[in-house]
């Protein structure tokens, strides 16, 4: 598989990752340059051990923990989130409101502890237990039981939001 | 809908532009060839340097020569052994990698104190072997205190690698833990 090939066929699961992780701006962009080339130097490592999904999200998730630990050493001002201006297109009210709505998810899904998040990220990429175990090195129990708590924590976020 | 599926039906919708790497990409791996190749070429000037000992009629210079000579292939060799282990890195997760880094930094604290007592081991012997010569060619006495102290100067610096590696090690090891708590907290 050829990096073009790869980008067109997984380039959006794998700015979901990114996104799961770095708020937006310019973080967001640093971000998906290392994520990138790190599928860029691996890929010709790429045996078909597993899918070539699974491949990408492991290395995706694993550059996006070491930026966390960046970001957990040397907080920055990226935290707050970005406004953004109305388009005057037209429909691009309602490509808005529906950016926003994916924004407000991702902002609620990036409140969750690192362990609960990548695997609720997994689990909404469509995912199984089994795999989600094999690419973060956990049992398929584990799996289930951090799944449960971070549905419930997300659910509650989103209601206190919502209040 | 239900939750779960409002919630993987908003995911499925999330996308946006990617960057396009291909320029940095490409530059880092010409400069990772760059590297590789300016060091093995440094271990083949290093073991040239061998090369007029072997022109001498003594059997001590040639040792000195053949010592020479395993220095620049063990770097060689070494290099390339490390660069293929990195290649070959897989983890599961941030626990295995901090596993790794943490046995890695042992592994590079025994290396240290194995470099001192090779190191020391050839300078003793390169320097006895210096001065056995000088002493059969009535070499002045100028030159053979300058060798000595060449070779006084280089034990010295091995025996002190060790403890300076040791400080470093320290660092690391401190910022290693730093990692497992932060870990430990977001309970991955």
């Amino acid at each position: 598989m050829d990096f073009e090939q790869c980008l067109r066929e997984h380039g959006p699961a794998l700015w979901r990752v990114i996104a799961s992780y770095a708020p937006g701006g310019q973080e967001r962009d640093d971000l998906a340059q290392e994520v990138l080339v790190a599928v860029w130097q691996a890929l010709p490592r790429f045996r078909g051990e597993s899918s070539a999904k699974t491949f990408l999200l492991r290395i995706a998730h694993n550059r996006c923990l070491s930026h966390a630990w960046q970001r957990a050493r040397r907080p920055s001002s990226s935290d707050v989130d970005l406004v953004e201006l109305p388009d005057p297109r037209p429909g691009a009210d309602d490509q808005l409101a529906s950016h926003q709505r994916t924004e407000r998810f991702l902002g609620h899904l990036r409140t969750l502890p690192l362990g609960q998040r990548q695997v609720l990220a997994l689990a909404l990429e469509g995912l199984s237990h089994a795999e989600i175990a094999a690419l973060v090195g956990i049992t398929p129990e584990n799996v289930a039981v951090r799944l449960g708590r971070a549905r419930e924590a997300l659910r509650r976020s989103l209601e206190k939001e919502a209040a | 809908m239900t939750g779960w599926d409002s919630w993987q039906s908003t995911w499925a919708g999330a996308s946006g532009p990617l960057p396009d790497v291909r320029a940095r990409a490409q530059r880092e791996a010409s400069r990772h060839r760059r590297t590789q190749v300016t060091v093995l070429l440094l271990a083949a000037i290093a073991s040239l340097g061998a090369v007029p000992a072997f022109a001498a009629p003594e059997g001590a210079v040639h040792a000195i020569g053949w010592a020479i000579l395993a220095f620049g292939a063990a770097m060689g060799i070494g290099f390339l052994v490390i660069q293929r282990g990195v290649g070959s890195w897989r983890f599961a997760g941030p626990r295995e990698a901090l596993g790794f880094l943490e046995r890695r930094l042992g592994a590079e604290l025994r290396m240290a104190r194995l470099v001192r007592w090779v190191y020391l081991g050839m300078c003793l012997f390169g320097g006895i072997a210096t001065q056995v010569l000088y002493i059969e060619h009535a070499s002045p006495l100028s030159v053979r205190l300058m060798t000595l102290g060449c070779f006084l100067f280089g034990v010295t610096l091995a025996f002190f690698v060790p403890w300076w590696f040791g400080r470093i090690a320290r660092r690391r090891q401190a910022e290693l833990d730093r990692w497992r708590s932060w870990i430990d907290e977001q309970g991955l």
